[in-house]
């Protein structure tokens, strides 16, 4: 594999916005269908990953990206207890699936976000 | 039947992945093998665990370590003599001893799957530090020799069993350096 091989670029390029689309499907759908927030998170994750390796290139915000993952840990944590605790879904059973929707879009929002940050990490760290 | 199949290719694949000697090689036959494993799942009625399998399996683990390779792919080796030039090669270490001490450290290099890239150099050692391409440095000074490794690289303590081994009458010594500057001498042997 060349350090940048134009056939990768372009199959890459044609090939990410699929994949993005069927990561969002995945997370969308993750309630009931096969798939999830962590499964379609992972898929987002190789669109990064997969940028990585067709341009090694270091111009992602890693720190803003790591503060954005812990915010979104602290919102997958309040939201449930808001919504469990306060007795929303007995109250409105309607909110059950989008409180669903939105808990696997959380999950897989920061599931992407921790893969790559863990890849780009080790792809760009300084040490031998 | 069907899944009988599937079970043979997976073995195949795992005997291919560790038999392999290029590492690329067999970061691809673990690709195939985790969507033959998820095809596996998907046979047992377990969708979900064979969507992660084929996501993290034969994606994201296959780029993580095609990102290791390309890291650990070249190995820069600098051999410096602060007398190259007025000492004849081969009265430094009897005959073509040299020669076959680079040569082995050379065969180490590819066995790993690194390339081994050797600079001869007549600078002084401070010099050629200072430069901080080199991830081993080799200097000779009359008939002894010293290696100079960095201080987080693996394969530095794997060649210098390598070396104590092989040439245990050889003047050799060892030195570990880090990025602040302080060396520590480690072993004579």
């Amino acid at each position: 594999m060349s350090e940048d091989s134009p056939i990768i670029a372009s199959i890459t390029g044609v090939l990410y916005p699929f994949i993005i689309m069927f990561g969002i499907y995945i997370i969308v759908n993750g309630h009931n269908t096969p798939g999830g927030g962590f499964q379609g998170g992972a898929i987002l994750a190789t669109v990064f990953i997969g940028r990585y390796i067709v341009t090694p290139v270091d111009d992602m915000n890693l720190h803003a990206m790591h503060s954005l993952e812990k915010l979104l840990l602290a919102v997958l944590i309040l939201v449930p207890v808001v919504f469990l605790f306060a007795e929303l879904n007995r109250a409105h059973a309607w909110l059950n699936e989008p409180y669903l929707i939105f808990m696997n879009l959380l999950i897989g929002v920061k599931v992407s976000l921790g893969l790559t940050i863990v890849v780009f990490r080790f792809a760009f760290s300084k040490d031998r | 039947m069907f899944e009988l199949i599937l079970f043979g290719i997976m073995i195949v694949l795992a005997f291919l992945a560790i038999e392999t000697n290029i590492l690329r090689k067999a970061v691809v036959f673990l690709g195939i093998f985790s969507l033959v494993t998820s095809f596996v799942y998907l046979y047992n009625n377990a969708p979900d665990v064979a969507i992660a399998e084929a996501v993290i399996g034969s994606a994201l683990v296959t780029l993580l370590y095609l990102t290791a390779l390309r890291r650990y792919k070249v190995y820069n080796i600098c051999f410096t003599n602060e007398e190259f030039g007025t000492v004849v090669d081969r009265n430094i270490i009897e005959g073509t001893r040299r020669g076959q001490l680079l040569r082995d450290i050379e065969n180490i290099c590819l066995n790993r799957e690194l390339e081994p890239q050797i600079v001869y150099t007549p600078d002084p050692l401070e010099s050629v530090k200072a430069r901080g391409i080199y991830d081993l440095i080799i200097r000779q000074e009359k008939d002894s020799i010293t290696v100079y490794g960095h201080r987080d690289n693996y394969f530095v303590d794997e060649l210098e069993m390598f070396l104590i081994l092989r040439y245990k009458d050889l003047e050799c010594s060892f030195v570990r350096f880090g990025d602040d500057g302080d060396d520590d001498e480690e072993q004579i042997a």
